[in-house]
């Protein structure tokens, strides 16, 4: 049996996940005071022909709605059973804060260093240990199913490298889509062959 | 109350340390200790020594912009001094005014060294050093856990990090001065000094290892004479760490150090650092917890095959070596690392190392995991690549081909069956005589195979047969 205080809008400040709910401004227009504390256990009262909206917009978000037992904020333990350490999002801390660590930042990534040299450089007359250039340090990998772009023309390595791969490129590619097909049906001919005696003799993969 | 306790905090951790014996501790493989251990609240740690409970008094001095200029240098040793007084953090509210104080005069002094000229006398170089010495220098606070995993559970901050912040960026500025020079500073940051700034990489606290970072590289790059110890200490750290702790939180930050020194190596190479790559920078890759710093190990190695590409052969073999046999994950690891060296390497290095280095792709391929499978597949992709397995096709379809067809027929996942078609078919554009004979040849190895399970068959129940009639013709019990 619902509650029914007065007409007001929905409140979900209890709920987490259902914040959307807000911001489509829901209005339950005879249902007000609504707690809903324990959002897997949404339930949608009809009682005294009361027209409650929030039946509709839950037939299409169901599926949306992240099941969560208690608001993550409130507790005071990661699920491990640790204490959760707040990361305070501040520009000025108080004295307090500073002396506890709450204002601890990671470390900038973009930190970068300048190249040593082994050898000290002679530039216009002064001896130079370090490089002017800074650089991170790190190799960052690419998305490796992206196609990459070759980083460096190496001199020796080029022309008998790309050669061959202009032949097959050009091979694929003479015919358009047909030649892509009919290697598609040849490797698939080839392969059932192969797979037929196979069977025949009785063999093993 | 904390302050009764006369020693210093070491490793132990405090009420942990009282003894039970070793033989009641261990209860189902799990020893009480470290039970206890888990349930105990994680102490703010400080690991500067803990005051005798007497308040600090420390008499304000005057600012340094309002006294007058001849005035500040003699004023700057004061304030250096004063400085060296540590604070207990352990007790957060202790001394608080003191520690403002303190704070406020590292303030100043940072400050001092960014814009002043003419400040550093001679005498200013062992009190900066010592004051430096005092506040960083300090046994490390205990790991909370032996596992700290830095991607999943939070650092141990350092809770003198109010003061400490501001020394190491004092120290920084005052190495990167205009007016510092080495030849006098050398006398103070010696051999010890460094060796005592390498252990503090350890810390839990990622921004003491940044600014440790930092600090380090402007010595190494400054100190001509400190160059090689600095290698060699490092050097025993990374060998500690390889082959008998596989405990170090400065790994990353000292490899990425590493880099802008290999960067900078003179031409050719001395034997010295070819050793280092192979006795040291190979074996870094063996340990668990490599996720942690494999992109600045993976830029060392890169850069120095750019260095001298006649090392590929060498690496490329280490890495095969080392092949991880059991984490799926660091596999997959090894063969992004692996594709971005065969993106540089020379032709005439790849056709040194390309059987044993298709025997592994060839393994990855056929791997029951799919993202390891996956991985090896998308060399593929990789136009140099496949220009160098097209000039040398003759040599890699066949070691590839086994198992690729296997795959194509056994492997559950359908996207790496997929991805298996494709190369297939690439090696069949690429050399299909070839490829038509190592269907027939795959065909003949199955059918000896099938001969030889045979007669192997054959033989055994040739021996049972044999077994039973003697046994039935001596006594008539069946032999079993």
């Amino acid at each position: 049996m619902l509650q029914v205080a007065g007409s007001q809008i929905l409140q979900v400040s209890d709920v987490t996940g259902l914040r959307y709910y807000r911001s489509q401004k829901l209005r339950v227009s005879d249902v007000t005071g609504l707690r809903v504390s324990d959002i897997t256990g949404l339930r949608c009262y009809r009682s005294q022909g009361l027209r409650c909206y929030r039946s509709q917009m839950l037939q299409k978000r169901v599926s949306q709605i992240r099941i969560r037992r208690a608001s993550p904020r409130d507790t005071l333990l990661t699920p491990m059973g640790l204490p959760r350490v707040k990361r305070l999002k501040k520009k000025e801390f108080s004295l307090e804060e500073i002396y506890t660590n709450k204002n601890y930042k990671s470390p900038s990534t973009n930190r970068s260093l300048e190249t040593i040299f082994e050898e000290p450089r002679e530039k216009d007359g002064a001896l130079l240990l370090i490089g002017q250039q800074r650089r991170r340090r790190l190799l960052l990998f690419p998305d490796f199913t992206q196609p990459r772009k070759r980083k460096r023309q190496q001199g020796a390595g080029l022309p008998v490298a790309l050669v061959p791969r202009k032949r097959l490129a050009a091979r694929r590619h003479s015919n358009g889509g047909d030649e892509e097909a009919e290697s598609d049906v040849k490797l698939v001919q080839r392969l059932s062959a192969l797979e037929d005696f196979l069977t025949q003799q009785g063999l093993e993969v | 109350m904390m302050g009764d306790r006369p020693s210093p905090p070491s490793r132990a951790m405090s009420s942990a340390a009282t003894t039970s014996p070793p033989s009641a501790d261990k209860v189902d493989g799990f020893s009480r200790k470290s039970v206890r251990k888990a349930k105990q609240k994680r102490s703010q740690s400080s690991s500067q020594f803990r005051s005798q409970g007497k308040p600090i008094e420390l008499t304000p001095l005057p600012l340094l912009k309002d006294v007058p200029a001849p005035e500040q240098p003699e004023l700057f040793l004061k304030k250096l001094q004063q400085c060296c007084t540590v604070f207990d953090f352990m007790d957060t509210l202790s001394d608080l005014k003191m520690k403002e104080y303190k704070r406020s005069t590292l303030n100043e002094l940072v400050d001092y060294v960014t814009v002043s000229r003419g400040y550093l006398t001679e005498q200013a170089y062992p009190d900066v050093v010592k004051m430096v010495s005092h506040n960083i220098f300090r046994t490390l606070p205990p790991s909370d856990s032996n596992e700290f995993d830095p991607e999943e559970d939070e650092p141990t901050l350092e809770a003198s990090w109010p003061h400490l912040q501001l020394v190491y960026e004092f120290f920084i500025r005052f190495l990167e001065s205009q007016e510092f020079q080495p030849s006098i500073a050398k006398k103070y940051i010696d051999q010890k000094f460094v060796l005592q700034l390498l252990e503090l990489f350890d810390s839990e606290d990622p921004r003491e290892r940044d600014y440790l970072k930092t600090v380090l590289h402007r010595i190494y790059g400054k100190f001509l004479g400190l160059r090689a110890f600095i290698r060699k200490q490092i050097n025993n750290i990374f060998l500690r760490f390889v082959y008998e702790t596989e405990h170090f939180n400065g790994v990353a930050e000292l490899l990425e150090i590493l880099g802008s020194i290999i960067n900078g190596f003179a031409l050719p190479l001395k034997a010295e650092h070819k050793q280092f790559l192979v006795k040291v920078l190979i074996p870094l890759h063996t340990v668990r917890s490599l996720s942690l710093f494999h992109a600045q190990l993976a830029y060392c190695i890169v850069q120095f095959l750019e260095k001298d590409p006649t090392l590929t052969e060498p690496v490329i073999r280490g890495l095969l070596k080392f092949w991880p046999k059991t984490c799926s994950q660091k596999e997959v690891m090894f063969l992004g690392e692996l594709e971005e060296i065969l993106d540089v390497i020379e032709p005439t290095q790849f056709v040194k190392i390309q059987e044993p280095l298709f025997k592994q792709i060839s393994r990855c391929v056929s791997s029951p995991h799919f993202q390891v499978a996956e991985r090896a597949l998308y060399y593929w992709n990789n136009e140099y690549i496949m220009s160098l397995i097209e000039e040398n096709s003759s040599v890699i379809l066949p070691i590839m081909f086994a198992s690729l067809y296997r795959i194509s027929k056994e492997h559950w996942n359908p996207a790496i069956v997929a991805l298996v078609y494709n190369v297939l078919k690439a090696f069949m554009e690429m050399n299909s005589t070839l490829f038509d004979e190592l269907t027939a040849t795959y065909k003949s190895d199955r059918q000896r195979e099938k001969k030889k399970e045979k007669e192997r068959e054959d033989l055994w129940k040739k021996l049972e047969d044999l077994e039973l009639k003697r046994g039935l013709r001596s006594d008539g019990i069946i032999p079993t």
